[in-house]
């Protein structure tokens, strides 16, 4: 019964061998190359046609991809597809890029987390009370990487991938340029209370209502790289290629190695190898001599029936179960070469939009342009710059206070330079960053006793006043961050110090303190499979 | 000096055993260097890095070399590897961004 299934094994390369060929760049290749040369041999011998196209050792996966193929073996071993995310860069944008309560950062920074980024910051920048909010950033590509990484979908390998259907690297560096993120302001997380009407002024226990205010997200914002621009013949970008390559690739370079090179010691002790080789380069070539690439085809097509005949019965379970390892660690390098290449600085044009929810004040949409250009190695420009625009000013004049939808226009410019020794990913970033917001229309509060701003105290207002208004004026500040990035962690931790000469409420210089912690999920989600 | 190396088959070298050889990469589409090289069970590049020029001596008898590239310019990436003495340089194989991993055969021939 085992010899049985075995002959049938080696008949399905009859149907699938051309697919094989058809799809295979190194097949596809020599085999117009002898159709040119109809056949005639070429000198040195290693740059024959005919040598190089049934040799192995040239393309590994080609000959995998066969083997792989030869039982209708579709599911690879994709699971093993993780890929390494850059969970120690520290120019990615993690936090909330608004400059209001529970913000560390002046300028928006242009790449957001590959996959998912959580950031929890403490401060402000432009607002008069400090705010604790947790920003989750996400990617658009972060859902196929999951399907990938999930043995749902392959990840498709060039040329050889057309036919599949599989994840393409065009399409997730496609995605990787829409982002999205949500913060939510952890200091509305309060319970008031409040006696009821009618309740005795005093004496006596009262009962109270606890009202839960759960409206907690402070804004939502979606972002889109409108020009990501990569020369990868400038030396700048060799240069960094060259920088990180050896260290980004060690791992599925190793892996490739090793799942690849056992595959080749498969086939390279395989008996009657040799043998093989010697009749079917010269059945290649006869075929060749007609000039035919069907014909070539062909030939080819027996050499590869022959070859899978070569593998012996009893191991062949063995000989697919390398093959398809061989694929896989395939589909991990290239996965983490095309990581490597996206993730390297380029200059980055953005478009962010955020619908923000502060606490106690009226909703704003914000635009902002965001450009992220590198200087040199270890330094870059961020510069952006946005208007602000309240949602419905009409609802906030029936408040009696008159306001345009424009509120804010800014500008922004941060330096960050890298004090560590790998570029701008730190581990170490120090910047310098200056914003100056023209303020057109007056910062809005609306006042609730139930719900008072948190660390806002009114002094001298009348009574049944529910919206109050703070008196225009620009906006200028400065600010020194340190950015640490402790190694391979996935955590980043900035603390900043800013200077304005007002806030958007307060009419007076102020120093400022910010401290924010975040964490990148992206290394985290490639240890889970 | 002239080539040590001499072609056998497209993926098989014969040279002298004990002497030393350097095998080059040279671009053709983008940059492509050497990520993994293992020859007669050593690691002929250093953990973590990725070169354009390798030095080694030849085993005696026959040795597979196992190689890893990487390329700037990923799946399309195009360039050979060669031996390099100068003055002198010849062919060995082709290199494809698509192919990354390549082995060949160094037959060290005692004098």
């Amino acid at each position: 019964m085992k010899r049985v299934v075995f002959v049938l094994l080696l008949l399905l390369p009859a149907t699938c061998a051309w697919a094989q060929i058809e799809e295979c760049g190194f097949f596809k290749d020599r085999i117009k190359a002898l159709a040119e040369s109809r056949g005639a041999p070429r000198q040195p011998i290693n740059l024959d046609p005919a040598e190089q196209l049934l040799s192995p050792g040239l393309s590994v996966k080609c000959y995998a991809a066969y083997v792989a193929g030869l039982n209708g073996l579709t599911r690879l071993k994709f699971s093993e597809f993780v890929k390494k995310f850059e969970g120690s860069r520290s120019d990615l944008q993690s936090g909330t890029s608004g400059t209001g309560s529970g913000s560390t950062t002046v300028a928006a920074l242009g790449p957001a987390a590959r996959v998912l980024s959580v950031a929890a910051e403490y401060g402000a920048i432009t607002q008069a009370v400090n705010g604790q909010v947790v920003t989750i950033r996400g990617n658009l590509a972060g859902v196929p990487s999951a399907l990938v990484n999930h043995d749902i979908f392959p990840y498709c390998i060039g040329a050889e991938a057309t036919n599949a259907f599989c994840i393409k690297g065009s399409m997730l560096s496609l995605l990787r340029h829409v982002s999205f993120g949500v913060s939510f302001d952890m200091s509305r997380e309060t319970q008031t209370t409040a006696s009821p009407s009618g309740a005795p002024a005093s004496g006596g226990a009262q009962p109270v209502t606890f009202t839960a205010n759960r409206n907690d997200i402070s804004a939502v914002s979606a972002r889109v790289e409108l020009w990501n621009r990569r020369d990868i013949t400038s030396s700048a970008f060799i240069q960094r290629w060259k920088e990180q390559v050896g260290a980004a690739l060690n791992a599925p370079s190793e892996d490739l190695l090793k799942a690849a090179g056992t595959f080749y010691d498969n086939v390279d002790m395989l008996p009657g190898y040799d043998a093989w080789h010697a009749r079917h380069v010269e059945l290649v070539r006869q075929a060749a001599a007609t000039g035919d690439q069907q014909a070539i085809a062909a030939a080819l097509d027996s050499a590869l029936r022959g070859f899978a005949a070569l593998i012996p019965a009893n191991e062949f379970a063995t000989f697919q179960d390398n093959a398809a390892k061989a694929l896989a660690s395939y589909s991990r390098f290239f996965a983490a070469q095309d990581e490597l290449l996206d993730s390297l600085n380029t200059t980055v044009l953005s478009l962010e939009y955020t619908n923000n929810r502060p606490v106690a004040q009226p909703q704003t949409s914000n635009f902002r342009l965001i450009a992220d250009i590198p200087l040199a190695m270890r330094t870059k420009l961020v510069l952006n710059g946005g208007v602000t625009l309240y949602d419905n000013p009409g609802a906030i004049a029936a408040t009696g206070v008159s306001v345009a939808r424009l509120r804010d226009a800014l500008v922004a410019a941060e330096l960050d330079q890298s004090l560590g020794e790998s570029a701008i990913v730190g581990p170490l970033v120090f910047s310098l960053a200056g914003y100056f917001q023209y303020q057109h229309s007056p910062a809005v509060l609306n006042i609730d006793p139930l719900n008072p701003v948190p660390g806002v105290a009114f002094t001298g207002l009348p009574s049944g006043i529910t919206d109050v208004f703070a008196s225009t004026g620009n906006i200028i500040l400065g600010q020194a961050k340190l950015t640490f990035v402790p190694p391979g962690s996935g955590v980043k931790i900035p603390a900043s110090v800013t200077f304005s000469n007002r806030t958007e409420l307060i009419d007076k210089p102020t120093w400022r303190a910010q401290v924010g912690v975040t964490y990148d999920f992206d290394s985290l989600f490639a240890l889970l499979k | 000096m002239p080539c040590r190396l001499t072609p056998v088959s497209a993926t098989s070298f014969e040279g002298p055993a004990n002497q030393p050889i350097t095998i080059v990469t040279k671009d053709h589409i983008g940059v492509v260097m050497i990520a993994k090289a293992e020859y007669a069970g050593s690691q002929l590049v250093p953990d973590g890095t990725a070169v354009s020029e390798l030095t080694f001596k030849i085993a005696p008898d026959a040795k597979t070399l196992k190689m890893v590239f990487v390329f700037t310019a990923s799946m399309s990436g195009v360039g050979e590897l060669r031996e390099s003495a100068p003055p002198d340089s010849q062919f060995l194989i082709d290199l494809k961004g698509d192919d990354p991993f390549k082995a060949i055969k160094i037959i060290g021939k005692s004098a």
